[in-house]
């Protein structure tokens, strides 16, 4: 193996080589017809007995040195222009294949990019740091997610425990208001824990990619049966469904389509007016589902991040819409936030 | 009745037996896998609760010992991992029924309830208490022999808190049951609270006495 720059030298002395014999037939010519015509016409005038031609030598010589000039200077930038451009091509080629793979790479498709050897040595170090970096990344990535939803499994056992023990001191025949009432904020405390708990698991999940059961599901359908659930929450609020299909087919896994229509749904309750309105509309592969609210526009890029939360008072715990988004990503669906005429509006669009 | 906590979590298998002792239920408790293997070999049981990740083994292989012996019990998956692959291969070694951690014990304990009445009377679709008859294969409550109109959510209501009878069913493990998901989402106090009130109206109407005991707010309970 050797470097770039024996590698280099050596390409560039053979193409030298090559101009050197290719360009020897030029050279023949030159000489034989434009080096000192004059002189050798002045010669054969002597030899001949006839008057002397009429030359200016001075100025013969230098058209023609001149001639020469601009012939081997202009044989020399075309073959360098040539050589430089094959040996760069054939020299960086392996470099080529490594760039191109490393922009083809993503950390999430969890693929390690197989990089092709070349005889270079300074591209193969390349190409050994490259996937000793990846690798690195890919388990630090790997590890990162296990984590998340390890953490989650081991907290849901005390969970229950805590949760065990507060039904159990409801039970306590001596239990006084007082008591009472720190048992009912504790079970707040235990809903929004074991809540939180059960979104950063579904968030570690959907990253992990452990819902592959995909089937035909019928949005409209889905759609009725999530409101007849919400029925009993939104007692003030009205909600307008316009729904301009009979049916709306998408290839989903049932679970996560139920949970994106429940967190949009639940959102859009959540954060709504009393009196307010929400309202529901299917067309041909899209899903719009909009509020009213106090809360004035909301920034496109980051509501879908993680616990971002605008609004003062926390209502839910800031993963409702990053759970949307991430089940939007692995179906291949678009999701987008829009503010119209003091609205909020969520569309989810279901290419074909 | 007999039933055998599989569970390797002390606190949360005694905080089970404690809820359940107290409804009369005989509790025997297995910590780790081979306690869990040996009980099951030796002694019947009317219903089995199963955790999955056990010190020494995996659950779903004391599972599959249950099932080879023919055994008349019962078996709830009660896990920590809530992955559909562990709930289907569950249901489909024998299991009757799973729940996730965390769960509420009057949840625990209405599903005992109903496994062992389906198991065990399963020609039986009557149930009678206080002054009602339940019939349970058609969804109606009759009081002295008038039948009370009941919607899709009070008859859960109903059976649930009947399911917990003579304890006290907190709010938060209502609204789970009555609507899943959607209960630790939004508010569900008032969710509650207008369905029972809607129960209790009706009941009252057909002459029942109020067997639904409203406790500080923050559970009720169905005295008998």
């Amino acid at each position: 193996m050797k470097s770039l720059l024996q590698k280099s030298l050596a390409k560039f002395t053979a193409c030298t080589v090559i101009i050197l014999l290719l360009a020897t037939p030029l050279f023949y010519l030159l000489t034989k017809h434009f080096y000192a015509e004059d002189i050798r016409e002045v010669i054969e005038a002597v030899q001949s007995g006839a008057s002397l031609p009429k030359t200016d030598l001075e100025q013969d010589i230098i058209a023609g040195i001149a001639l020469q000039f601009g012939l081997i200077m202009g044989a020399l930038l075309v073959s360098l222009i040539l050589m430089v451009r094959l040996i760069s091509k054939q020299l960086w080629a392996p470099f080529d294949d490594t760039l191109r793979r490393i922009e083809l790479f993503s950390l999430e498709s969890e693929k390690l990019p197989q990089f092709t050897n070349s005889n270079i040595k300074e591209f193969n170090r390349l190409n050994i740091v490259l996937t000793r970096l990846i690798e690195n990344n890919l388990r630090s990535y790997k590890t990162q997610k296990e984590f998340t939803e390890n953490a989650s499994h081991e907290l849901q056992t005390p969970l229950a425990v805590f949760q065990t023990k507060l039904d159990l001191m409801l039970q306590q025949p001596d239990l006084t208001e007082q008591q009472a009432e720190i048992v009912q904020s504790l079970y707040e405390v235990s809903a929004r824990l074991t809540r939180l708990n059960k979104n950063l698991l579904l968030l570690a999940k959907i990253d992990n990619r452990q819902y592959k059961e995909m089937e035909l599901i019928d949005l409209v359908q889905m759609i009725e049966k999530v409101l007849s659930l919400l029925s009993g929450f939104t007692q003030e609020i009205t909600i307008r469904e316009e729904i301009q299909v009979a049916s709306l087919l998408v290839q989903a896994n049932r679970a996560l389509l139920e949970s994106l229509i429940n967190n949009l749904v639940v959102n859009a309750v959540r954060h709504n007016i009393a009196n307010g309105e929400i309202s529901i509309i299917i067309k041909p592969n899209l899903l719009i589902i909009s509020n009213t609210s106090s809360e004035g526009m909301l920034n496109k890029e980051s509501v879908f991040e993680r616990f971002h939360n605008p609004s003062e008072k926390i209502k839910g715990n800031g993963l409702g819409l990053a759970i949307a988004k991430a089940i939007c990503n692995l179906h291949g669906w678009e999701i987008e936030y829009q503010y119209k005429s003091e609205r909020h509006e969520f569309i989810v669009s279901f290419p074909n | 009745m007999k039933l055998l906590i599989i569970e390797d979590e002390h606190e949360l298998s005694q905080g089970i037996a404690t809820y359940l002792t107290a409804e009369n239920y005989l509790c025997e408790q297995a910590f780790t896998f081979g306690e869990a293997m040996e009980k099951v070999c030796l002694y019947s049981y009317d219903c089995i609760l199963l955790d999955l990740m056990l010190p020494g083994g995996d659950g779903l292989d004391v599972l599959t010992e249950i099932k080879r012996q023919n055994s008349p019990a019962g078996v709830i998956i009660i896990s920590a991992k809530d992955s559909l692959d562990d709930k289907v291969r569950g249901l489909k070694i024998g299991a009757d029924d799973y729940l996730p951690k965390p769960f509420h014990l009057p949840e625990l304990s209405v599903r005992i309830y109903a496994l062992i009445r389906r198991r065990q009377f399963s020609n039986c679709n009557m149930l009678t208490i206080n002054n009602l008859t339940i019939d349970l294969l058609n969804k109606e409550v009759k009081a002295k022999e008038q039948t009370i109109n009941l919607t899709k959510t009070e008859y859960e209501l109903l059976l649930f808190l009947i399911g917990n009878r003579n304890r006290v069913v907190s709010k938060s493990a209502l609204a789970e049951h009555l609507s899943g998901d959607m209960a630790d989402m939004l508010d569900s106090q008032n969710f509650v609270y207008a369905h029972i009130k809607n129960l209790k109206a009706k009941l009252v109407e057909a002459g029942c006495p109020d067997y639904i005991k409203n406790v500080y707010g923050t559970g009720y309970k169905w005295i008998e």
